[in-house]
């Protein structure tokens, strides 16, 4: 369960949250929706801990946070299995990463660098290195980002199984993407 | 193995073009005094490496200007850690490095004449040109840091062992190993312009000092091929164990930077 109370955020002395409550159970989907701009990525980033809010208080149940952030941010010096396999730790690192990149499509290319990778891919990599961190709290910032419609299918169904034993709160331009995720719909 | 060859040929083709030049010149000059001819110099250097003594002699250079360098290499690692972490002390350190920069390398060696001695002078003013080059380098390298990744590091609380490797070093060490090549090549110089002027005992330096006091030219051509043979290895052996030690990541790091 995630409960944000009254949460204000500044960044650059602009005010980018005010007041916002927020509430998640500890499964199921979340889409946030929202012009461009108005904090709906800030407020992702804040869950993420990598933001402290200037005010407001945030009370959570979950323990790991899985983020897939706007942009892919990979590393460019390793493959597309490294990349997965880098957030997991253990024998079966390699193993837990190849099951996920395959999840998202990618069995073909575990050996590849991320400048060998389309904008698609790149995100789907980094879709797979979230899932495969396996939070409780899956922060998902625009993951269909220049992913093409045919591709965009299976991530959802992906999304939808993860998000019935896990928590997901996503963050959109598409009414139709959240729909299709059966997610709660918040509007900032 | 068709490109190799190649590229050793017209390796060989440039350094052939140079020394038929510098040929042409000791014949044009024709006295062996003001240039002697590669021929004479090539003598003189084979004469000179049948010693015992000449091997010493390099070894104790060789022993001056690497110990320089490797104590400014972790002294400049050091200092850019402190100064990268603390601005405090990037403020208070931020002077010192201008001035070991501005300052002529002449004015350290008479200071430090003073305050070391001939033997130990060499080893610090190597360490005095390497140390400014690292610790700018490591520094920007630092500075360099891509704060996405950064951040990924921390959401997936990557452990400091996991963010040296996969982050931090790959990042660093471009910056970090164009700091040494750059540098050793000038530590080398300055390595024996330290050990001609304080007449370091047994060192390649000496061995200049007295071919110019006896106008022993051809000495002073084969004593200098020394020091710039021996920069070549040195700097070609620094980056060759640093690819064997890097791990692959590093290595591709540093290809992609370097494209």
């Amino acid at each position: 369960m995630l409960k944000a109370n009254n949460l204000c955020v500044t960044l650059g002395g602009k005010p980018v949250l005010e007041n916002f409550s927020f509430f998640c159970e500890d499964v199921g989907c979340t889409a946030l929706m929202g012009a461009s701009g108005i904090g709906k990525t800030t407020f992702l980033r804040v869950l993420a801990g990598l933001i402290r809010p200037d005010s407001g208080e945030i009370e959570s149940t979950f323990t790991r946070v899985s983020v897939k952030f706007q942009e892919p941010r990979l590393f460019d010096w390793l493959t597309v299995k490294q990349n997965v396999a880098a957030v997991l730790s253990g024998e079966e690192a390699d193993s837990i990463a190849e099951k996920w990149l395959s999840a998202v499509g990618l069995e073909k290319h575990l050996h590849k660098y991320p400048h060998e990778l389309s904008g698609g891919m790149a995100q789907r990599v980094a879709l797979a290195r979230a899932l495969a961190y396996g939070g409780d709290l899956l922060l998902l910032d625009e993951p269909f980002s220049a992913v093409d419609e045919a591709t965009k299918a299976p991530l959802l169904e992906l999304i939808r199984a993860y998000a019935q034993s896990h928590a997901v709160i996503l963050v959109t331009h598409s009414k139709e993407e959240a729909e299709l995720l059966g997610a709660k719909i918040v509007q900032l | 193995m068709k490109k190799t060859l190649k590229s050793l040929g017209g390796t060989l083709l440039v350094l052939a073009f140079w020394l038929a030049l510098w040929w042409l010149g000791a014949i044009r000059m024709g006295r062996e005094l003001l240039l002697p001819s590669p021929l004479t110099v090539l003598e003189r250097l084979l004469e000179l490496a049948l010693t015992a003594d000449f091997w010493l002699i390099v070894l104790r250079s060789i022993l001056r200007v690497v110990c320089g360098i490797l104590l400014a290499l972790i002294s400049g690692v050091l200092l850019a850690l402190l100064t990268s972490n603390i601005p405090f002390l990037r403020r208070l350190f931020y002077p010192l490095l201008s001035v070991i920069k501005a300052t002529p390398v002449a004015s350290f060696v008479i200071l430090a004449l003073l305050w070391l001695g001939s033997s130990a002078l060499p080893v610090f003013i190597s360490m005095l040109i390497v140390l400014p080059v690292v610790w700018a380098a490591v520094s920007d390298g630092i500075d360099a840091f891509d704060k996405d990744l950064t951040e990924v590091c921390r959401v997936f609380s990557f452990p400091f062992g996991k963010r040296l490797r996969l982050l931090y070093l790959p990042t660093v060490t471009p910056y970090f190993l164009s700091a040494c090549k750059t540098s050793i090549g000038m530590a080398w110089k300055a390595g024996v312009a330290a050990e001609i002027l304080a007449v370091s005992p047994v060192s390649i330096g000496k061995q200049l000092y007295e071919a110019k006091i006896y106008l022993e030219t051809p000495d002073l051509f084969a004593w200098t091929l020394v020091v710039v043979l021996l920069s070549l290895i040195i700097e070609k052996l620094v980056t060759l164990s640093f690819r064997a030690l890097g791990k692959r990541e590093i290595r591709r790091a540093t290809y992609a930077q370097g494209e």
